[in-house]
């Protein structure tokens, strides 16, 4: 017994097994895809996925807006507009602008610090399908109610789901349980990836890329990163409450039982806050790549940026009650939250002035990806502004619930995240795609996109200070909303037509676009040494760093006067790429593996059963078991064979 | 000559786009001038106190505000107008940053905002957060799925048992301070009547208390600005501020009422609280 090896057990399962692993290496194919560990594959279905629930979350606010266009609106009834107003908010924020950020995230951190992947691929890919998993169990929330009749399950509590309404009484029906347990699931992804590249960033590095050497994308994702480990935690302590409360009968928000619903705030706004900056931070890092690369200066002040993103990552923690100042915490707590929250403009206007004195003095070049950049200095600008305003706690009791905040908060989520997102994909996309973008329908997108976006949003001030409340299903015409709310629904319908011919550019462009080359930009960081599309294993010799912004330094020296020069005969690609490609051969990557994927399919399981029967419960526990065990167990590189 | 070296005589296309920004950016700010702004909720048009000093303090942040905004984003179009890339550009000079500049541009707004917003705005958030004045006229205010109840403590009928209505507007006397408390039956609401005061939460198991004043009589609309359910769109009120002599009228009327409550007069929302259902 004690000298028999366990090899030839199970050799039906171990066949296939091996047989499904040598599938998933092969680079093609679906099984590669679902088996997959590697970094650009992950954030490539980050990528798609996020944007599929954008354009889910866009119809919702199409609907909304089409509901909203003229008074008395009838499109839909008030009972679905809830819903599909919580899901429109919901799906943005968790299922569009933060997997978003994890797509960019997952392509770009190992190339920009010049590693071969995240370091823990497996775990990656677990953050990835539970991403999915959570997103899709939140989303099927929909079709629990009786459809066909129009009586949607989705959540109606609205995006922030206050107690006492998020209760079992005043919200009877599974929408709310489908909710909470839908971001919790988020939740363990979120981790997953938090700590992930924290670890990646801490300890993955290039040799000689020090912190300060660090491009300021990868800065904003640590900062990021850290915000997720700490902010995540608070959100799932008050979701297992509001579970307790609803599934079985606790009184955490309960106040006919001593419970406090305001509790629920609390909690809700000590996560609430940093999230807006989990979801702002990684844009801003975005963009403090693009603005430098087309201006072809170095980012002004890069300390100054930095530190003002540290400072943002610890002020986040402080400011959570401007969410709660009309619910009568007191002056004394309502004037020192008013001053944190008037200081957090603070740091990002000094970014705003680092982006602007970047640009001063550049040789600025008008391509797409910068135009998305400048867009989202533009306009997130604005919504900084309009943000101040309100910080302002007595006149915010006036703009409390009003558009103003509805225009103010998508000023900095779609100006500004959106914006720079899209900016991001023009310029990053194709070093993953071998093909550029077409650069004039980019442009095209850019106007369409920018136009139709203040003629959604800017509207909103107007109606804002004209009074009118947020979440309303519908509204009189005596309340002189009508014009405002028009301009808004024209608006959203622009900003359609240039989702619409976004995805026409994409289309278009993987099939005809221009070559990308490995550096089509210009660029300064590690990514653009590589080939485009890059090989599996990213970088044939792990670079050696010597400066920040090292790539521009290879290309560029400086003449006698100072002035940069570029580098003579040809020493700008001496990284041997093209020249003495070993296609890889002796670099061990990572194997792929199906476990992330059973372990991450047990927890929507888990979460179906605590609301259906609680037999499903053991079943995917059972499969998460599974999953961590074999995943557990499962040796870290297959034998040589997987390298045929 | 050398201006024309400087500036070739064909604009590049980009302009037409910049000024389509500047036509955008000047339609926004024009749009703040057009339409009515006579509205029956405009949060800018205060007819009592509260609102007025709410409305001083929002000029105060907003027009910097705009000011800055106004700044930035011509900047950025002149910025990328003057420095667009030409055929003939050398590689620009490397700047990396100018730490005096910077400590500048952190230091000089931290000043500005902390001296022209935060300073101004700590008296005001103590001065309507205070407690009510002792006279002030005392009302509470209930929010419940979906309508606002109002209770009288001052209107009482022989027995002591104070006007209670339900879904009908709020009478006030004007130019006297009124007490409010606010709570909520059930989920959260919040009272707003935007030319009286701003907004204030009514949240279950919670007292809060604010004072307003109005200036005139006169009538004031306002609706439940936090997401209550189904009907939250419909969850309107209507303040009505009247003299001293009408509102005393209105109030002996209403006392009456109390007394004769359960026994089917017209005003059927009226009724003594403390009469149980």
């Amino acid at each position: 017994m004690a000298t028999e090896w366990p090899q030839p057990r199970k050799q039906g399962l171990a066949d296939a097994l091996g047989w499904a692993r040598r599938m998933a290496d092969q680079h093609y194919g679906i099984w590669s895809w679902i088996a997959t560990v590697d970094h650009k594959r992950i954030g490539i279905m980050y990528g798609v996925t996020a944007f599929l629930f954008f354009l889910a979350g866009g119809m919702e606010a199409l609907i909304i807006r089409l509901q909203l266009a003229v008074p008395d609106g009838n499109i839909v009834n008030a009972d679905q507009y809830n819903r599909i107003l919580t899901m429109h908010g919901t799906t943005m924020v968790f299922l569009v602008i933060m997997p978003l950020s994890a797509a960019f995230f997952n392509l770009m951190i190992p190339l920009m610090i010049g590693a071969r992947d995240v370091a823990f691929p497996r775990l990656n890919a677990f953050s990835y399908w539970v991403f999915l998993g959570g997103g899709i169990f939140m989303n099927a929330s929909f079709f629990t109610g009786d459809v066909f009749s129009g009586e949607l399950g989705a959540p109606d509590c609205g995006w922030f789901c206050y107690s006492t309404l998020s209760s079992k009484a005043f919200s009877p029906g599974h929408g709310v349980d489908f909710w909470a347990l839908g971001l919790q699931i988020l939740g363990i992804a979120s981790l997953a990836s938090g700590f992930n590249f924290v670890v990646t960033i801490l300890n993955l590095r290039a040799p000689g890329m020090t912190l300060f050497r660090m491009p300021l994308f990868v800065w904003m994702t640590l900062v990021t990163s850290f915000l997720l480990i700490f902010a995540m935690p608070v959100i799932a302590v008050a979701l297992f409450e509001l579970l307790f409360d609803r599934l079985f009968d606790a009184n955490f928000f309960n106040p006919d039982k001593g419970g406090n619903p305001l509790l629920w705030q609390h909690m809700f706004w000590l996560f609430g806050h940093p999230e807006v900056y989990i979801l702002i931070l990684p844009a801003m890092g975005i963009v403090s790549e693009i603005l430098p690369t087309f201006s072809r200066k170095p980012l002004f002040g890069y300390p100054f940026v930095v530190f003002s993103g540290i400072a943002i990552g610890f002020m986040s923690w402080g400011v959570w009650v401007h969410h709660m100042y009309t619910t009568g915490l007191g002056t004394a707590a309502n004037a020192a939250f008013g001053i944190s929250t008037i200081l957090i403009g603070v740091p990002t206007g000094v970014k705003v002035f680092n982006w602007m004195a970047t640009m001063w003095g550049g040789s600025i070049s008008l391509k797409a990806p910068m135009m998305f950049a400048v867009g989202f200095v533009a306009m997130f600008t604005i919504g900084g502004l309009s943000g101040v305003t309100h910080s302002v706690v007595p006149s915010d009791y006036q703009q409390q619930d009003t558009y103003y905040i509805v225009a103010h908060f998508h000023y900095v989520l779609f100006g500004g995240s959106i914006f720079a997102l899209f900016a991001g994909i023009y310029y990053w996309l194709p070093k993953f795609t071998g093909r550029l973008l077409n650069d004039t329908v980019g442009q095209i997108q850019f106007w369409l996109m920018l136009i139709g976006f203040n003629l959604t949003f800017f509207p909103m001030h107007m109606s804002g200070m004209l009074g009118m409340p947020r979440r309303i299903s519908t509204y009189s015409g005596d309340q002189g909303w009508d014009l405002w709310n028009l301009l808004s629904t024209i608006g959203a319908f622009t900003i359609a037509a240039a989702i619409l011919i976004f995805i026409i550019n994409v289309i278009y462009s993987l099939r005809r676009g221009q070559a990308a080359g490995h550096d089509p930009w210009d660029g300064r960081t590690l990514e653009w040494t590589i080939p485009s599309p890059p090989p599996h294993y990213n970088f044939e010799r792990i670079p050696t760093v010597h400066a920040r912004d090292p790539f521009w330094h290879e290309k560029y020296t400086e003449d006698a006067a100072g002035r940069p020069i570029p580098v003579i005969a040809g020493a700008a690609n001496g990284h041997g790429e093209e020249n003495g490609d070993h296609g890889g051969h002796g670099i061990h990557m990572p194997s792929p593996s199906y476990f992330p994927l059973i372990a991450a399919l047990g927890f929507p399981i888990i979460a179906t059963g605590l609301i259906y029967d609680y037999a499903l419960v053991a079943v995917g526990a059972a499969l998460l078991f599974v999953g961590i065990y074999g995943w557990a167990l499962e040796p870290v590189t297959e034998e040589e064979a997987g390298h045929a | 000559m050398p201006v024309s070296k400087l500036r070739p005589p064909h604009l590049p296309p980009g302009h037409a786009f910049f000024a389509l920004f500047a036509l955008l950016l000047i339609g926004l700010l024009a749009s703040g001038c057009i339409g009515d702004t006579d509205t029956p909720q405009n949060t800018l048009a205060p007819e009592g106190e509260v609102a007025r000093q709410q409305r001083d303090l929002f000029m105060l942040a907003m027009w910097p505000a705009l000011a800055v905004m106004i700044f930035v984003e011509v900047a950025i179009v002149v910025m990328l107008l003057r420095f667009r890339r030409r055929k003939d550009d050398q590689i620009p000079k490397q700047t990396h940053g100018n730490t005096p500049l910077e400590i500048a541009w952190t230091i000089v707004p931290i000043v500005i905002i902390i001296v022209f917003v935060g300073v101004p705005m700590i008296p005001v958030i103590f001065e309507l957060g205070r407690d009510p004045a002792d006279d002030a006229y005392p009302v509470k205010v209930t929010g419940i799925q979906w309508v606002w109840q109002f209770e009288y403590p001052e209107i009482v009928n022989d027995e002591g048992a104070a006007l209670v209505t339900l879904g009908e507007p709020l009478h006030i006397p004007a130019g006297r301070e009124i007490a409010l408390t606010i709570v909520s039956a059930d989920v959260n609401h919040s009272f707003g009547v935007p030319r009286v005061a701003g907004t204030r939460d009514a949240i279950p198991g919670q007292e809060e208390r604010m004072w307003i004043k109005v200036d005139e009589p006169g009538s004031f609309a306002g609706q439940c600005r936090e997401l209550c359910g189904t009907g939250h769109a419909d969850m309107k009120v209507t303040v009505i501020a009247q003299s001293d002599e009408d509102f005393q009228a209105w109030s002996e009327e209403m006392a009456a009422g109390v007394r004769s409550a359960g026994t089917g007069d017209d005003s059927g929302a009226v009724s003594a609280s403390g009469s149980g259902e």
